[in-house]
């Protein structure tokens, strides 16, 4: 018997756990449109608040918070890649699309996840840390492995996740929780039902085949349609309290107003449409114009906060 | 005797000391690109560990008993 290895195993044992994935490929696991909204809504958290710290923490700060979303993007994708791949929205992402294997995405967000957490804590304050590590266990813990294949209530629930960025980001940067930073969770969460059930009715046989239990699969289209109605209702004076609180200006105000109104008037429209392509054009133009209307409302208390835009609606 | 310092590979594999490891070309490109992001990833940790240190002490990062 020789001990001699044929060119083979030597080429098999030399590229044994080595990665297939691209730096893009890395990069699309941390959900990049997502870490957008995270960054850009924890920066929103930070600017209200009115920071008395230096820039460059303030920055990490927010690089940090950005990289902790990334990190429970890529966790979610790791535990998900079997629904994944069945969902067309989903099928190519790096993990379904065989360009990166499962352990290397769970070591990949697992490092990212504990390294943001550590450094947020040392750059800013073990509280904004804390409730970062929070955020990322709700969403890949609670929300992914829990809630995600149990209940149409998944995104209700999980959707707190996706609101906590600007809590963070106000922690990091003034060492405590204030209510701007609370109303803004709460617009966020308030939104995340209409926004995603909205997709989910114009999606329900992809998350039918893939075994979600989305609220359109599970109670009904119409169910879906009122619940979507009842959210947007409570969500379009939501929007408004900035402006009683006195963070929100005139512009803020106006931009709420008219945004809320145009959302309630989609989703009565969503509701009283029920068949046909009509029904679904009009699901999706909700979706559409949720992104657009959530958008809006940081992009306007950003300019009044971080441009000097403020004008005071009362006094 | 074939062996694995013999260099030699068959198929697509490259030949010789170009790719001792028989990556193909476009398995050395992608790894050649991830070790240059992890190298700019831990150089940008460097940097923020250095300029969050000279932010949150100021000053006093110059004062200590000798």
């Amino acid at each position: 018997m020789s001990n001699s290895l044929t060119d083979n195993q030597a080429e098999q044992l030399a590229t044994a756990g080595l990665s297939q994935g691209d730096v893009s490929d890395f990069f699309a696991l941390l959900k990049p449109r997502v870490m957008f909204l995270v960054v850009f809504t924890a920066l929103v958290g930070m600017v209200v608040s009115h920071p008395d710290v230096h820039p460059v923490v303030a920055f990490v700060s927010l690089l940090m918070i950005a990289v902790g979303g990334g990190a429970s993007g890529c966790l979610n994708m790791w535990w998900d890649a079997d629904i994944d791949a069945v969902m067309v929205r989903t099928r190519k992402r790096p993990i379904p699309a065989g360009k990166i294997q499962p352990g290397e995405a769970l070591a990949f967000g697992m490092t990212l996840a504990v390294g943001s957490v550590i450094i947020l804590g040392l750059a800013s304050n073990w509280l904004a840390a804390g409730l970062l590590a929070f955020t990322i266990f709700f969403y890949v813990v609670v929300y992914s492995m829990w809630l995600k294949r149990s209940t149409p209530q998944n995104i209700v629930i999980g959707g707190a996740a996706g609101a906590l960025p600007p809590v963070v980001a106000q922690a990091a940067v003034t060492g405590h929780i204030a209510w701007d930073s609370v109303v803004l969770f709460a617009i966020i969460f308030m939104w995340t039902p209409p926004h995603f059930w909205a997709l989910a009715l114009v999606k329900s046989g992809d998350y039918e085949r893939a075994g979600v239990p989305m609220m359109p699969n599970v109670a009904g289209p119409d169910s879906t349609r009122f619940q979507i109605l009842a959210y947007t209702v409570l969500l379009a004076p939501l929007g408004l309290a900035p402006v009683a609180l006195g963070f929100g200006g005139l512009a803020y105000a106006i931009i709420a107003l008219i945004g809320g109104l145009a959302m309630l008037a989609l989703a009565v429209q969503v509701y009283r449409l029920r068949q046909g392509e009509p029904a679904m054009r009009v699901a999706q133009q909700l979706f559409g114009f949720s992104i657009l209307y959530l958008f809006l409302l940081f992009a306007t208390l950003l300019a009044e906060h971080g441009f000097g835009f403020f004008r005071p609606v009362f006094g | 005797m074939a062996s694995a310092s013999s260099g030699r590979f068959s198929g697509d594999r490259m030949v010789g000391n170009k790719a001792p490891h028989g990556l193909t070309p476009a398995e050395q490109k992608r790894r050649r690109k991830r070790s240059l992001a992890l190298a700019l990833i831990l150089g940008a940790l460097v940097l923020i560990f250095y300029v969050v240190t000279i932010a949150k002490l100021g000053p006093g990062v110059m004062q200590r008993p000798l």
